[in-house]
């Protein structure tokens, strides 16, 4: 048994980790902010008053630009970090992860759908995305269980279903874009990812959301932990498993489609994080729920700072980044998946 | 109710539509090692997975000391009656420990982490299991025999006065099938809990069981003592296989001899 304080030094390794990625990534960029300036610059706090250390527009750039897009880029990585810690328990299955099950698509595809009818745009869209996102996302996870037959049937049928529900919607998507050219880039921008567009009133809502969804979460780590076994041990040592996996399953939902509403479809962040904290952890989910929270948001800030200085002066989309990191621990848990159950 | 864990009345149920149980009835008298026997199919699973609401039985079909099963929470339920199910796989590195610690849950607070009570109960659980030395190992390198104790173990720290195990020694030698079997029967000789065993041999029925509950097709054929249940017309009937009957000095029981041939 690993000790607690063995925990303790890992978990605060990671979080100054954390600490130095967003001030590096913060001060990273054409502007030419040193990582002292901007230590400064976040300490002058929202509004500038003039002095020698740093210009209004450097102070807009770190407060008004660069500091919601990597906050947002945290929470992002942190939503998508624990609903594929959540999923994975739920259908049973380590390669679940939103991404890869069609919910993103079905997130993604709800806003483009609404786009498309002209029912989302303009100046009111901040609220009526991440709605129409979570309908997109709802029925897509409605789909993926129905289809699938829930957690019973085996992984691979699963995963199946889920890569032909991401075909289907990407197909109509794209449909949507060859029907209406002139929404081509605001969909394109959904099925990419980033944060290119993030602001503290988008980051607001996101955040909030994201923390009235995840916090039950962490009150059913116990039952997520139990919910490992099958149905009938699960009801036998007493979890509601139907409650339960409705609860967890709306909640993700919830906080993975309002994720996506803003910031598009980032594959492979919810496999990839639940994954590597369960080598360091265990698959205790008490455990797993607080190390993928950090581990998700050092991911995801460290993939967009890379997304922003890879190419020099293009932006990648950062959904990129983590699908060049994901598939491959993707295709190498197939292989293993494949080797355990052969 | 009385001396009754449980009881089922007139329960009814159907598979896709095709009827398997119809006006099914059978008491389950406390403190007694009841042992459910039946060819393949014949809805001795399918009547366990009943009594966790897995498979929600009718309203009224079956009762437990406080009324009908249905009306009990998952976590009353859970202290009430544990399950042992025929095969159950955990793919994931949880330890010994921890697995038979997920038997507390219904007794848990929410929040709380195990309190003293739940360790010694668990720790009793694994030492009566004979599992103290394998407590830190991971479920998932144990052997078969090894993980059917482990999942024995969690429904002992279940602290539940029924315990169903649906087919518990199948896969074991001899040597841990009388291990296991001689463990639960001595839970019922302590008053601890009453077992419900769904077994096949009928050699370990007949030695182990006070009663026996035959089945065939989603019916029960005989309820009642070894001797009552086990004869060779009966089982003849149900199995379709001529076997004949022995009683060895000294036992009161019958040993029971396919003829294969």
């Amino acid at each position: 048994m690993v000790s607690k304080r063995y925990y303790s030094l890992i978990w605060i390794t990671l979080l100054a980790l954390l600490v130095a990625v967003v001030l590096i990534s913060l001060a990273l960029g054409p502007a030419g902010i040193t990582v002292k300036q901007t230590v400064l610059i976040l300490k002058e706090g929202p509004t500038y008053t003039p002095n020698s250390n740093f210009s209004s527009a450097q102070h807009r750039i770190i407060w008004y630009l660069r500091l919601p897009r990597i906050l947002t880029a945290l929470v992002a990585g942190m939503v998508l970090a624990i609903s594929g810690m959540v999923y994975q328990a739920l259908f049973r299955n380590p390669m679940a992860d939103p991404y890869v099950l069609g919910i993103s698509s079905g997130a993604a595809f709800g806003v483009a759908f609404a786009t498309f009818l002209g029912l989302v745009g303009g100046a009111t869209g901040v609220y009526q995305v991440p709605v129409a996102a979570f309908i997109g996302a709802i029925v897509a996870t409605w789909a993926i269980f129905i289809l699938s037959g829930g957690a019973r049937r085996s992984p691979t049928v699963l995963l199946l279903t889920g890569i032909a529900l991401n075909f289907l919607l990407s197909a109509l998507m794209s449909l949507f874009m060859y029907l209406n050219r002139a929404q081509l880039h605001s969909i394109m921008q959904w099925s990419m990812g980033s944060f290119a567009t993030a602001n503290w009133e988008k980051l607001l809502i996101m955040a909030s959301v994201s923390l009235v969804a995840l916090l039950p979460i962490t009150l059913l780590t116990r039952e997520l932990d139990i919910l490992l076994l099958d149905d009938a041990s699960a009801l036998s040592v007493g979890v509601s498993v139907r409650r339960i996996r409705l609860t967890l399953l709306i909640l993700t939902t919830l906080a993975t489609s309002v994720t996506v509403a803003f910031c598009g479809i980032i594959g492979f962040v919810g496999l990839m994080v639940p994954h590597i904290m369960r080598l360091v952890v265990g698959p205790k989910h008490k455990n797993l729920l607080l190390f993928s929270l950090l581990g998700g948001a050092l991911m995801m800030v460290t993939a967009d700072t890379l997304s922003r200085v890879v190419l020099g002066a293009t932006e990648l989309p950062v959904g990129i980044i983590t699908a060049i990191g994901g598939s491959p621990l993707f295709i190498i848990l197939l292989i293993r998946n494949k080797k355990e159950m052969g | 109710m009385g001396k009754n864990v449980a009881e089922i009345r007139d329960l009814n149920w159907s598979y896709r539509d095709k009827p398997l149980f119809t006006n099914l009835s059978a008491t389950f008298p406390s403190e007694a090692f009841i042992s459910i026997v039946g060819p393949n199919g014949s809805g001795k699973t399918t009547l366990l997975r009943h009594f966790l609401k897995i498979l929600p039985p009718p309203k009224g079909a079956i009762l437990l000391e406080e009324g009908d099963l249905l009306a009990y929470p998952q976590r009353d339920l859970a202290k009430y009656i544990s399950y042992v199910p025929q095969q159950s796989r955990l793919e994931y590195d949880f330890t010994v420990y921890e697995c038979v610690a997920m038997g507390r849950y219904a007794h848990e607070k929410r929040l709380a982490s195990l309190s003293q009570n739940d360790h010694a109960l668990i720790k009793e659980a694994l030492e009566v299991m004979n599992l103290s030395s394998l407590s830190t190992r991971l479920a998932t390198e144990l052997s078969g025999g090894e993980y059917q104790r482990v999942l024995i173990a969690r429904a002992l720290a279940q602290q539940s006065r029924l315990i169903l195990l649906d087919e518990p020694v199948s896969n074991l030698d001899l040597h841990h099938q009388r291990e296991i079997l001689t463990l639960l029967k001595s839970l019922v000789n302590q008053k601890v809990a009453t077992v419900v065993c769904v077994l096949h041999d009928l050699n370990t029925v007949s030695a182990f069981s006070d009663l026996v509950i035959m089945m065939d097709r989603g019916e029960i054929v005989a309820e009642g003592s070894v001797k009552e249940v086990l004869t060779k017309e009966r089982i003849e009937e149900v199995y379709h296989v001529a076997v004949e009957l022995l009683y060895p000095p000294g036992r009161e029981q019958p040993l029971v001899i396919p003829k294969w041939n």
